[in-house]
């Protein structure tokens, strides 16, 4: 089954770090903290490359996607880090 | 006998709930108001209980295991999206019934009593849910996961629904979640198929659901639409059944549909 080429594909299972970094970020407030704090402490123990450590840092939406990480968590992953660099205004219901 | 007595379907972006300055809130206004006749609809067909399917934005599911189709059963359903937290009561009796019903009729279901529920779950009920609260049943489809179940699976798994319903003494109202053409994380995000919507729409209300079965992975893929299997799985519960669609407001990022099926 050919599935490149289509928006959102089947992550390839060497980004599994990745995803699971970009997971974290999103889900786990303590570990976005890290991240904020001192990106490199708080990356080390994951066993990413070093351009994905570099994706991550540089919170590029476009290179994460490219490394394999699935759309959705490199735009929410990346979303919340820059939230809390520049808050937003939100009507919330 | 039971009885499909309401069938509805929603989107569940989040800027429905928590709307940021980039959004029309005219736009949000008119889907809030759409749901709140939802609401109003499913309040007065007297079910018994709500079966919502939804799905899930690598939240309650991570990559260590994606199911394709699964139910909550556990005694109570709970999540959290930004600073909300939510708690539904599980109809747990026809949650277990749907488990059991749609292994023996050859459907791998996962079924889960504690995963947390993601908010494709949480944003419709906030405003389609009818006070008091009906028991829900949280039915799961992977959309977003590639391989997920293909729309021909989805619309068979809603046929298979629909008799597991008929055998159980009850009042059932279905809500998909998810819908109309999206592209979030993706280049595309600023230019929904604005065209397919309107393709969809004017084919449920002709009630040609089954026409759903027939569409490709690849299909709903290109056209922003991953999400419309929840609509497929209902769909394929309510057979020809003719939808009548309450609003679309076109978003810049979004396509937003509410309607609900004559059943």
């Amino acid at each position: 089954m050919e599935d490149h080429g289509l928006h959102y594909n089947f992550p390839p299972a060497k980004a599994y770090n990745l995803n699971k970094c970009l997971y974290m970020i999103r889900n786990d407030a303590a570990f976005a903290q890290r991240v904020l704090d001192d990106f490199d402490a708080a990356v080390k123990p994951l066993g990413l490359a070093s351009e994905e450590v570099d994706a991550v840092r540089t919170r590029d939406q476009a290179k994460l996607v490219a490394l394999g990480a699935h759309p959705l968590l490199a735009f929410l992953a990346t979303y919340k880090l820059n939230l809390s660099g520049s808050p937003k205004k939100f009507t919330y219901f | 006998m039971g009885q499909i007595v309401a069938a509805a379907g929603v989107p569940h972006a989040p800027q429905l709930l928590a709307a940021p300055e980039t959004e029309d809130l005219e736009q949000v206004k008119a889907v809030h108001r759409s749901m709140g006749e939802l609401r109003d609809r499913i309040a007065a067909a007297r079910p018994d209980a709500l079966l919502v399917i939804g799905g899930d934005h690598i939240d309650g599911f991570f990559l260590d295991a994606i199911p394709a189709l699964g139910v909550f059963c556990g005694l109570e359903c709970r999540g959290t999206f930004a600073h909300y937290q939510f708690t539904f009561k599980t109809h747990e009796p026809l949650a277990r019934h749907i488990v059991q019903e749609g292994i023996a009729r050859g459907f791998d279901l996962l079924y889960t009593q504690d995963r947390a529920l993601d908010y494709a779950f949480f944003i419709p009920l906030r405003f389609t849910m009818p006070d008091p609260p009906l028991p829900i049943v949280p039915v799961f489809v992977n959309v977003y996961v590639p391989p997920q179940p293909t729309p021909g699976r989805c619309y068979q798994w809603g046929q298979t629904l629909a008799e597991i319903i008929k055998a159980w003494p009850g009042r059932v109202a279905l809500l998909a979640s998810g819908g109309l053409s999206h592209y979030p994380g993706t280049p595309r995000y600023a230019s929904p198929d604005y065209d397919f919507d309107g393709w969809a729409m004017k084919a449920m209300e002709a009630g040609q659901g089954p026409e759903f079965g027939r569409l490709t992975s690849a299909k709903l893929d290109a056209t922003g639409n991953v999400e419309l299997r929840t609509w497929i799985t209902l769909m394929g519960a309510v057979g020809d059944a003719k939808a009548t669609f309450l609003t679309y407001q076109p978003s810049w990022h979004h396509g937003y549909g509410v309607c609900y099926w004559d059943v």
